[in-house]
């Protein structure tokens, strides 16, 4: 009997503990945890973190470098190039992907604007954060928009022609993040630089002047944003003010800290032998890489970077044209970063003048101290400010060769001064892209559209072995074959 | 004492009884084994209490009355025991609520005279029965010694009269059964009755009468589901493996064990290309291919705890009977292990198993490399044409990246030559010294040992009337073919069984796992190397080869710079570090069953396992690694005479420790009803439940430099600088442009996985011929940024099953004695898991010092809100049938499983974000038949002789793949595994014509076309090589019996599938037919194949050869040809198909006599030999389970034609 009890009772308790057990398991918070390292984004500063994200800041944006006109490519190279698609960018060839292959220039934008477009989406019904934070996050998600839509309109746009923007078709306006979206259509070119004006000029009142590292998007990177998207709608007016708003914000960003310090380097400091980026002529052969990293880089106001480029440390292929090595002075310090000699070969290139860039691996084409000033000072030229165009040119060239070099002649027209100005740009960025978008938007100016390029190919032995002209049509990539696949009723361009 | 306790004990058997309790699984009677003569009947009575834990109920002074028994039993049920023994008794008995009552029979009541057995003086009279107590007919009684021999009629009785008195065995065997010996004695003028229960033998033609799902035991008439269990017999004795999936191999039609070297690591196949362990075909692209393990009930994801010694028995789920039971996890298959249990009221028994298993070395020149003689003849060739220094100069030669620069030793004298340094003739001399040297039995001496495994199991069974005990402990040591490894592993297995009641039961099992570990710094040294190159010299002297990181020109000029040796010496380095592992597991399982009202229970179970591992590595300042690392942080004095700044510890070295820790938990609470109608007719057994799970995952390493193991101290380092600025000019740099070094400081990850699932089954049965099944589950999990309606997915499976061999109409059929046909069909599914399959987009924390705060997020996965499970609809349809009185039985199978909304990588539109998001990708289908045929071809008393086979033959197909663009780069497609229209694992190939007058290979394009230009292809001129999982497979096992000795031969199979061969050109592992050959620094490469010699050299040697030329320049080769059009050319793809006897395995058992002597209840010795191949189609010598099938290239074997001995005895 006793015995019976006793059993009963541990039958009970025994259910009644695996019972709870069980029932503890059902609740419903069970299974609402928060795993560690990862997170779904809902306060404010989470937002802030997704800008610190070493994807916005390295990338691999190398596709104008072989479509300059200042590069020429020497066969015995060129012709053993890894990938096919240095050989067709360089001939401007139509065709540069083929099927199934995907333009990593294009998923590398499209990457970054999928993350500034979220922020943008959700940032204002974050929790945590207040308004004045969320405004100005969702401003610098505006303006970090803009940059990557300023570089997509002008891979796959036509260059801005305010006579036919309005019909040239552009590329498709995506706010939303959403990566089962299918349905696309391309705006016309107008509609997307209007877009891009928008969303700077809203952002520009809420971005902060100070930054917290050089690798966010503050409000002096995107008034020279905005002036160079001016400056590429041929707007130089609207552009100067932004430019100069950006001149006088700068003094402000902030120089507490290595991530935050602007200021041009003086090569004839860093960037001679013995100098404090220890620089060597034994790089002749190989490639220097003394310059300090992106994210200290002092140029940069806002640092997006092409993380390594192969053409600048072991490949030999696409060198500097004489006819752009004859623009710099033998004083210029720029001329430092480039060798007469192939990749790990001791004698010269079969070409005088022609020059492979040793170094740094890495491009900058963020916002920089250099091109805010040449900006102005193209600006500064066409609007017939002469002085003004000087000073800002000299700015930058004091930082670059010898004083009595660097000296801007006081006799230039107003046309020379301007050709100047772009001769400067080509200079301070040879070999690293930027010439192409300059190609690009001097073909619709009435100054310089009747100007025509070629590309050069050389002999092993230095001679000239085939020429590809630039035809009008190749100004503007063409879509990938997948994307077309995708996108089925989408024109592709010609 | 103890001694004499057990020799008590064993005495106590011998002359009374022998107990087993027996518990069947379906909760039926007990069974008593028993043999007395003239025994008393309180004694027997007593014995039997003893057995069944039945009480006896009786006044004292009644037994007076009782007369002597006498009686022989074997495994008989306790009711058909006591009618026995009670029957020439004026006493009659009951049985209510196991006790049996026994009073004085009442007139009238006395049994009939049992005139069906009665005979003459000196005769004996018999029945045999099965377990269940069913008359068994037809089996062969012998009574030795002597000729005399019967069979049981009808009813299982038999009788053999005219016997002399004495003492005798009766033999009494049946096809499929356990034979039994009954020792009694015939006396004048007395019958002898013998009542003989049989046992099914465990490697009984219809070995499943009953199946364990993991969560509950049914019998095999009650379920429609498709099972196979494994023959534990073969599994024991395979000692060549401590993995108990690896013992499978063969032995279960449709599990698929892949040893080849791209699917073989069994136990953690990667989602993407490993296919080790697959059962019924490929249902899942990107999830979790692995079938789940259940261990005791405990769902696991690895079973290399578990000790094969330990296992009772392994039943492999197929279809979707059993992922509907164990949920999203099952859909790949369910293998579920069962441990031994201890004996109730049994004496205690010990057994010991142990076995060494010899593996040898691997088979280095399996791989064919030249010689040196060979070798640096085509060194000469190569140099000898004007074009090679042309280029490969020198100056490209000697210079590189970090400062690394390997020159061979052979190049050396070449360039030497060209640069004029030395004349022809050194240069030739230096050349005939190396090409006379060999360095290839150092290689094999030095850097392999013989391999072997080695284990000894002791375990333990006991128990009283309410307990019962099972402990092992089994140590296992494997040696591995690499010198300094080291491999300890330590099991201990106790599992309890509890009687708290007559309605509580309770059972416990620990299980604790010790793995130690520890390893040297070997290099890794194969044929590969180049031939001449010597480790050891004449006088026993390591040799130093700082050529093998840079010229010694470079060596000297760093050297002076950093103020660090920087010399290589492999074999010495061997010492500089170790690696040592400390890896502890606790797997802890508990279970209750609590029977609640009649034919209602409740269970729980419940699983806890803890594991803690830790690692260290361990790199003195003295070896290479360490020393380049620091000189890689050294900045060289610009004063001449100065000291280098070290940026890194320059004394003490550099201690990585690792420690991953594990905590999962299972409760599982069910209840279960069963009910069977007092006449039979219905049958119902129906179960309901709920599990939880949670799994926590936490790993954390740490990183310290400058670390002395004698101080226990470390040295600090300057991350925030060497991170963020880092050093462009230091002796020679880490990366391309700078050295940088990372924050290895300290690194943690976490992961928490929690499940909760409702589940449910029922199955009726109707006359015992009509069953149906159904079953219900639903999971739901943790599952990070998933949306809740993702998870709301029902998986369920409903089946049939007829015993048509009951048919009235079926029992003439003679020659059937059992048929039964089934069906299932059921949906289950993969849930859309893992940190890439999510619906809302995931965050992951990452840190950089390019920003302040030094902390950020990333994008780790897009937020998909379209994703869906991935789901499987299988139908299976089997037969079981045994026929010709039990002599051939087997079951079929066939099944059909259509997978859609298959997860993985899936193209988005690129202006969405991203190219490629984890989606529902696309649609496959699987069809296949399973077929498991054993027959017993003798039976004789000496000899005998058992076969089975099994078969599985699987299609697979991708029906459906949603793609960007259709595939058009060759060169894509060549690397494509998933096609749609395809099998999975497909491979393609060009369309090999032949070589022209240049060497080069040309090839045929869709259009008969005929081309070598290297861009011209496309990816429709491949033609499709068919797939390289095999698609069908199984096993034969032979067992043939004579007298002691036990023969098994266990030979597996696999055939339709193609591999791709090791092709001269295919890549620098085979040789590079192009540009320079030599190793790049810091490797052991650099030797060729031998089929270089055969390359064209010559025009016309194109009508004799295959092989391209060589051409001295690499980018003249790619510009004017590519290599790969004959590499991967259909002419090297080769019919993969093999025989293999897995092994053979000679046993010995000791007889009785001599075990009686030596006090042991059994003792059987064991010889293996494994893995020889029998047939195999391919010409070129290459053993399919030793070849890469992605990257075609071949491994050196190992384990083939290993031996080992092993031992189990019983006391």
């Amino acid at each position: 009997m006793m015995t019976k009890k006793i059993t009963r009772h541990i039958k009970t308790s025994g259910l009644a503990i695996l019972l709870a057990a069980s029932l503890n398991a059902c609740k419903k918070d069970f299974l609402e945890i928060q795993p560690k390292g990862k997170v779904i984004a809902q306060a404010t500063n989470d937002y802030n973190l997704m800008f610190n994200n070493g994807n916005i800041l390295l990338n691999n944006m190398d596709v104008s470098i072989p479509l300059g006109d200042e590069v020429i490519a020497m066969d015995n190279y060129f012709s053993s190039a890894a990938l096919p698609r240095t050989q067709r960018l360089f001939r401007y060839d139509d065709i540069v992907y083929d099927n199934g292959v995907q333009a990593n220039e294009m998923l590398n934008m499209m990457n970054t604007l999928y993350i500034f477009n979220k922020i943008a989406a959700e940032v204002m019904s974050s929790t945590g954060g207040t308004d004045q934070q969320k405004k100005a996050l969702l401003a610098e998600a505006k303006a970090d928009r803009a940059f990557n839509n300023f570089w997509l309109i002008n891979m796959f746009g036509k260059p801005y022609n305010p006579a036919t923007a309005a019909t040239d078709p552009g590329y498709p306006i995506v706010t939303a993040a959403d990566v089962t979206e299918t349905s696309f259509t391309r705006a016309s070119v107008q509609e997307m630089y209007d877009f891009i004006v928008k969303d700077l000029t809203e952002a520009i009142p809420s971005l902060p002047v100070a930054i917290s590292s050089r690798g966010r998007m503050g409000k002096a990177a995107a008034e020279v944003l905005l002036g160079k998207v001016y400056v590429f709608m041929g707007k130089y007016a609207e552009a100067k003010t932004q430019l100069d708003a950006a001149v006088t914000d700068l003094a402000s960003t902030g120089s507490a800290t290595t991530l935050t310090t602007v200021a041009l380097y003086d090569y004839n400091v860093t960037l001679v032998p013995g100098g404090t980026w220890g620089y060597s002529t034994a790089t002749a052969t190989t490639f220097f890489s003394g310059m300090p990293t992106q994210a200290i880089h002092t140029e940069y106001i806002c640092c997006r970077q092409l993380a390594t480029s192969a053409w600048f440390t072991i490949n030999s292929e696409l060198v500097m044209s004489p006819q752009t090595t004859a623009l710099f002075t033998s004083s210029d310090k720029r001329l430092n970063l480039f060798s007469t000699k192939p990749y790990l070969v001791n004698t010269a290139y079969p070409l005088a003048g022609a020059m492979r860039r040793n170094g740094p691996a890495g491009v900058q084409y963020g916002e920089t101290i250099p091109d805010m000033y040449l900006l102005r000072a193209e600006c500064r030229a066409r609007l017939n400010d002469l002085t003004g165009a000087k000073a800002d040119l000299e700015i930058l060239r004091v930082k670059r060769m010898s004083a009595a070099d660097a000296t801007v002649p006081t006799t230039l027209t107003q046309l020379q001064m301007i050709q100047f100005v772009l001769n400067e740009r080509l200079r301070e960025n040879a070999m690293q892209g930027m010439r192409w978008w300059d190609m690009r938007r001097l073909s619709a100016d009435p100054l310089f559209a009747s100007a025509t390029y070629t590309h050069q190919l050389y002999s092993a032995t230095g001679t000239l072995s085939a020429t590809y002209p630039l035809r009008p049509e190749r100004l503007t990539m063409r879509f990938t074959q997948s994307v077309i696949d995708q996108n089925p009723g989408m024109q592709n361009n010609p | 004492m103890q001694l004499n306790a057990l020799r008590v004990m064993r005495l106590t058997a011998f002359i009374l009884l022998v107990s087993v309790l027996h518990v069947s699984a379906a909760g039926t009677s007990q069974t008593v084994t028993l043999t007395a003569k003239n025994a008393s009947l309180e004694k027997v009575l007593g014995s039997v209490k003893a057995q069944t834990g039945y009480f006896f109920f009786y006044k004292p002074s009644q037994l007076k009355e009782a007369k002597p028994v006498t009686i022989t039993a074997q495994n008989l049920p306790l009711d058909a025991f006591l009618k026995e023994v009670f029957h020439h008794q004026p006493l009659e008995y009951s049985i209510e609520n196991q006790t049996i009552f026994i009073r004085a029979k009442t007139p009238g009541t006395a049994p009939a005279a049992t005139d069906s057995l009665a005979a003459g003086p000196g005769a004996i009279h018999g029945r045999v029965r099965d377990s269940l107590t069913r008359p068994l007919e037809g089996a062969t009684v012998r009574l030795l010694p002597g000729n005399a021999q019967t069979l049981t009629d009808k009813s299982g009785e038999f009788s053999i009269g005219d016997i002399k008195p004495g003492r005798y065995f009766l033999l009494v065997s049946f096809v499929g059964y356990e034979t039994v010996r009954v020792p009694l004695q015939v006396k004048e003028g007395e019958n002898t009755i013998a009542v003989v229960g049989m046992k099914r033998a465990v490697s009984s033609l219809d070995e499943i009468t009953v199946f364990n799902n993991g969560y509950q035991t049914l019998s095999r008439e009650r379920s429609a589901g498709s099972f196979s269990k494994a023959d534990m017999s073969i599994v024991n004795n395979r000692s060549t493996s401590m993995n108990i999936v690896q013992r499978l191999d063969g032995l279960i039609p449709g599990l698929v064990l892949n040893n080849a070297p791209i699917a073989s690591d069994i136990n953690k196949p990667d989602p993407l290309t490993r296919s080790g362990i697959l059962i019924r075909g490929l249902t899942t692209i990107n999830a979790a291919r692995a079938p789940l393990y259940v261990v005791d009930g405990i769902p696991q994801n690895d079973v290399s705890d578990v000790n094969p010694n330990d296992v009772q028995e392994v039943t492999v789920l197929k279809d979707a009977a059993a992922a509907s039971i164990w949920g999203s996890r099952a859909s790949n298959g369910v293998i579920v292990i069962s441990t031994k249990k201890g004996n109730r009221n049994g004496p205690l028994k010990v057994e010991y198993d142990g076995f060494v298993n010899l593996q040898g070395k691997p088979q280095l020149d399996y791989l064919p490399f030249m010689n040196s003689r060979d070798f640096i003849q085509a060194m000469r060739e190569q140099f000898a044409d004007p074009a090679y220094l042309v280029a490969n100069t020198y100056a490209g030669a000697n210079a590189g990246f970090n400062g690394q620069v390997a020159i061979a030793p052979h190049e050396r004298i070449f360039y030497n030559q060209a640069r004029g340094l030395i004349n022809a003739a050194t240069a030739n001399a230096q050349l005939d010294s190396l090409a006379a040297i060999d360095n290839r039995q150092q290689i094999k001496d030095i850097w392999y040992r013989n391999a072997s495994l080695m284990n000894h199991t002791i375990s333990v069974r006991g128990g009283t009337a309410n307990y019962g005990i099972y402990g092992s402990f089994a140590y296992t040591n494997t040696l591995d073919n690499t010198p300094g490894n080291k491999s300890n592993t330590y099991k201990l297995n106790v599992r309890q069984d509890f009687t708290v009641s007559k309605n509580v039961s309770a059972y416990l099992i620990t299980n604790l796992v010790n793995y130690v570990t520890g390893a040297a710094r070997p290099a890794a040294v194969t044929n590969r190397f180049l031939p001449y190159q010597l480790f050891r010299d004449a006088s026993g002297k390591s040799i130093s080869m700082p050529w093998l990181y840079r010229t010694d020109s470079m060596t000297a000029l760093y050297q002076t710079k950093s103020g660090i040796n920087l010399d290589y010496n492999p074999l010495d380095e061997m010492g500089y570090g170790n690696t040592k592992g400390n890896n502890l597991r606790a797997n802890i399982t508990g279970g209750v069953t609590i029977k609640l009202i009649k034919g209602l229970r409740f269970e729980g179970v419940y699983g806890f396992i803890k594991g803690a591992s830790k690692t260290t590595d361990y790199d003195a300042q003295n070896s290479y690694p360490v020393r380049n690392e620091v000189v890689q942080f050294t900045v060289a004095s610009t004063t001449a005479g100065g000291l280098p700044t070290y940026y890194l510890p320059t004394t003490g070295g550099k201690l990585v420790t690792s420690n991953a820790n594990q905590q999962n938990w299972t409760v599982r609470n069910q209840l279960v009803y069963d009910f069977t109608s007092g006449d039979g007719q219905h049958q119902v057994a129906l179960l309901a439940g709920q599990e939880a799970t949670e799994e926590v995952n936490n790993n954390n390493t740490s990183t310290v430099r400058g670390y002395s193991p004698q101080l226990l101290t470390s040295q600090p380092v300057d991350y925030v600088f060497l991170g963020t600025t880092g050093l462009t000019t230091p002796v020679y740099t880490s990366s391309i442009t700078s050295s940088k070094l990372g924050n290895d400081a300290y690194l943690e990850t976490e992961a928490t996985y929690r499940t909760t699932s409702f589940y449910g089954n029922a199955a009726y049965t109707w006359k015992g011929k009509y069953t149906v099944n159904g079953s219900l589950r639903n999971d739901q999990s943790n599952l990070f940024g998933q949306d809740k309606s993702a998870q709301n997915k029902p998986i369920w499976s409903a089946g049939l099953s007829w015993q048509l061999g009951k048919e009235k109409w079926m029992l003439p059929v003679s020659w059937v004695s059992y048929l039964a046909l089934r069906a299932t069909y059921g949906l289950t599914g993969n849930q859309p898991r893992g940190s890439l399959a999510t619906t809302y987009d995931i965050l992951s924390a990452a840190t950089s010092t390019s920003f302040a705060g030094g902390a950020g997020f990333l994008l780790s996965s897009y937020g998909n809100a379209r994703l869906t499970w991935e789901s499987t609809l299988t139908t299976n349809l089997g037969v079981d049938f045994m026929l010709l009185k039990g002599r051939l039985g087997g079951s079929l199978d066939y099944y059909l499983k259509k997978t859609s909304n298959l997860i993985g990588p899936m193209p988005a539109n690129p202006f969405s974000g991203t190219a490629s998001v984890t989606g529902n990708l696309g649609n496959m289908t699987n069809h296949g038949i399973e077929a498991r045929i054993s027959s017993v071809n003798v039976s004789g008393r000496h000899f005998g002789w058992n076969a089975t086979f099994t078969l599985a033959w699987n299609k697979n197909k991708v029906t459906k793949l949603y793609v960007a663009s259709t595939i058009t780069s060759a060169l894509t497609m060549l690397s494509t595994r998933y096609v749609e229209g395809y099998s999975s694992f497909a491979q393609y190939a060009y369309q090999f014509i032949g070589l022209d007058t240049l060497g080069d290979p040309w090839i045929r394009l869709a259009d008969k076309t005929a081309t070598k230009s290297p861009s011209a292809v496309l990816a429709k001129d491949l033609v499709y090589m068919g797939t390289y999982q095999p698609a069908v497979n199984g096993g034969l096992s032979n067992t043939f019996r004579f007298n002691n000795f036990q023969l098994t031969l266990n030979m597996v199979y696999n055939f339709a599938f193609m591999l791709k061969r090791d092709a001269p050109g295919l890549n620098a592992n085979t040789v590079a037919l192009a540009g320079r050959t030599s190793p790049n620094p810091g490797t052991f490469f650099g030797n060729m194949y031998e089929a270089f010699n055969d390359r064209w050299k010559k025009p016309g040697d194109e009508a004799t050869t295959n092989i391209p030329s060589y051409v001295a320049s690499g980018t003249l080769s790619t510009t004017r040809r590519t290599l790969g059009y004959y590499a991967s050319g259909d002419i090297n793809y080769f019919n993969a198909a093999y025989i293999k006897m897995r092994d053979v395995n000679l046993l010995y058992t000791l007889p009785r006599s001599i075990l009686a002597r030596i006090k042991t209840d059994a003792v059987t010795l064991r010889f293996t030999v494994s893995n020889f191949m029998l047939w195999k189609a391919n010409k070129y010598g290459i053993d399919p389970e030793f070849h890469d099938a992605v990257a075609g290239t071949r491994v050196a074997p190992t384990g083939q034609h290993s031996i080992s001995i092993g031992a189990n005895i019983k006391f």
